[in-house]
């Protein structure tokens, strides 16, 4: 049960998070054009959603091998060596999101230290920074199941 | 050093992807491995991807992935498939024709290449078959004009680009109609001459009871694009609020007007927009960093006076564009064509007092050749699934369509009043 709702977990809060970001941006419009009333000011939370649907949606797509990509070469290889790139592959992956990792959180840091607030609604910029960091804990995860399952099919 | 870079930025990125890396991350960790070994500033990673993702215009993006599979889940495409069938008829060629005028007419309901092959060709495909048309051709025609969704607006190859170049989106959009429509019926050609060969037909006209219902039953996604285009060109709306109100018409045909469209059926869809969206904009976010360390190391400068070494003369230089992304075509997606290839291109469109509108037009009709070129070919991917056949086999049967293609490119390219003039017309040029 528990692992069912972690699988799930991106599905949940980025499902939720697209369509409360489709309601804001249509009660924007609707505001803006009939009731002479702009909102703005949330412009800020639906680009910081994109940001946070684009991270928790890329995990998704990499635990169904949604993402781009191509087989061709590597499947010409023996056996054994296609094995070794999966592996190796993965593992770029994870570190890649490793830096991103890294890099989001120094970036949190200095957000903190500096209590640096978003342009419109004076929010903490950290709270949408941290879309990088926990996107990216969140697709190394996936990768590396993903390169379980793959393996275990070769 | 300066070979050396060149060869770490490029060659490392063509050998991740060999090795199986998806796209985005073989563009992430490439750019990773060479701002490190040049000390651009691994500071600068996290930031650069935030902003490359934080852009109120690219929340066009998801709104549009989702507007346009609502749509499609009220069954618009079956309706319209049905209509067009009815008025074209029983001339040789006549399904292969319905789904040319289909893929034309559902770009302006959807934004994405693959998006619009899946909607029709699960349609058009059986369809075809059934009537004898050769899976192979019915399933290479469907991708071939599925690419047409993102030359006619709504496009998400347009809303990339003029992010990227800072060009008025709502002039891109205008920009893309007729050469869509050109690509149309340069498709048209090689359609109807192969089911002349092969005796294929259509069906047979309708009745006007049959058309008349036919219409009223299509009614409601035929005013899709009318509120999409009309919105943005009557100056209502922008592009992102153009989305978004497709989206809502979507929910209320669905729900309202067809009652086919369930909470639990809506969440699903949400949930395929929310992952087909990411898809796109995790390679957004790491080609932004792949360019910005291209950028940051002078190679695309260098690119840039590698072209001008070859010609000054502009039009040579547009064709020699043209080959440099039809050939990336076969190997790369669009959105990393448009992020590696715009900043090196673009000082060459303003040295030659090129209108970036066009130029982004022919770049977008070259990106959607690219998106039927094997082996990296978005929209034949989706074909062979849902036509159930071979990427091998599909892959031999598009080239005649490839042909064609290339014929509306040479148009587009060489005629530039075709993409300007409709955003004069409103305005926009």
């Amino acid at each position: 049960m528990l692992g069912r709702i972690a699988g799930r977990l991106e599905e949940m809060v980025a499902g939720a998070l697209l369509a409360g970001m489709a309601g804001l941006a249509m009660a924007n419009v609707v505001t803006r054009y009939f009731v002479r009333y702009s909102l703005a000011f949330t412009e800020e939370l639906e680009v910081a959603g994109l940001v946070w649907v684009t991270m928790l949606g890329a995990a998704i797509g990499f635990r169904e091998g949604a993402h781009l990509g191509f087989d061709f070469v590597r499947a010409r290889f023996p056996a054994p060596l296609q094995r070794a790139l999966v592996v190796a592959g993965a593992g770029l992956a994870v570190a890649t999101c490793g830096v991103l990792v890294g890099g989001g959180w120094r970036q949190i840091v200095a957000e903190r230290r500096l209590a640096t607030t978003s342009e419109a609604l004076g929010l903490p910029q950290w709270i949408y920074t941290a879309a990088i960091p926990i996107g990216a804990i969140l697709i190394a995860v996936r990768v590396i199941e993903a390169a379980r399952r793959e393996l275990a099919r070769r | 050093m300066e070979a050396a870079a060149g060869l770490w930025f490029f060659g490392l990125f063509a050998l991740l992807l060999a090795a199986g890396l998806p796209v985005a991350m073989g563009l992430g960790a490439a750019s990773i491995a060479v701002i490190w070994q040049f000390d651009l500033g691994l500071a600068g990673i996290s930031p650069t991807f935030y902003a490359s993702l934080a852009k109120f215009q690219l929340l066009a993006i998801p709104f549009f992935i989702l507007a346009g599979l609502i749509l499609e889940r009220c069954g618009i495409s079956r309706r319209l498939v049905e209509l067009v069938g009815l008025l074209i008829g029983p001339v040789p060629g006549g399904l292969a024709l319905v789904a040319v005028v289909c893929c034309v007419f559902f770009a302006g309901i959807s934004g994405s290449g693959p998006a619009d092959t899946a909607a029709l060709g699960t349609v058009l495909i059986p369809a075809m078959v059934a009537r004898g048309y050769a899976r192979p051709f019915s399933a290479a025609l469907v991708a071939a004009g599925g690419s047409i969704a993102i030359i006619i607006p709504p496009s998400i190859a347009f809303i990339v680009y003029g992010v990227l170049t800072n060009t008025s989106i709502p002039a891109l959009f205008a920009a893309g109609v007729f050469p869509g429509l050109v690509m149309g019926a340069c498709l048209a050609l090689p359609a109807y001459l192969a089911s002349r060969r092969h005796g294929w037909r259509g069906e047979r006209w309708g009745t006007a009871a049959e058309i008349g219902r036919a219409f009223r039953e299509s009614v409601w996604g035929l005013l899709a694009p009318l509120i999409i285009l009309g919105g943005i060109y009557g100056g209502v709306f922008t592009p992102t609020e153009a989305a978004i109100v497709a989206v809502f018409y979507g929910v209320f045909v669905g729900a309202v007007v067809y009652r086919t469209l369930t909470w639990a059926g809506l969440w699903g869809l949400i949930r395929d927009a929310v992952v087909s969206s990411a898809v796109v904009m995790l390679i957004v976010g790491f080609a932004g960093l792949y360019a910005w360390a291209g950028a940051t190391l002078g190679l695309l400068d260098r690119m840039t006076a590698a072209i001008l070494a070859v010609s000054q003369d502009p039009r040579v230089v547009i064709w020699l564009i043209n080959l440099i992304v039809f050939l990336a075509g076969y190997l790369l997606d669009g959105i990393s064509i448009f992020y590696i290839f715009t900043p090196i291109f673009m000082p060459l469109v303003a040295r030659f007092g090129w209108d970036p509108v066009w130029f982004g037009v022919v770049l977008t009709v070259n990106i959607a050749i690219g998106q039927v070129t094997p082996p990296v070919a978005v929209n034949l991917y989706v074909a062979a699934n849902v036509g159930r056949l071979s990427f091998g086999e599909l892959s031999r049967a598009v080239w005649p369509f490839v042909g064609a293609m290339v014929l509306a490119l040479v148009v587009v390219t060489a005629w530039p009043e075709l993409s300007l003039w409709l955003p004069r017309v409103f305005g926009l040029g």
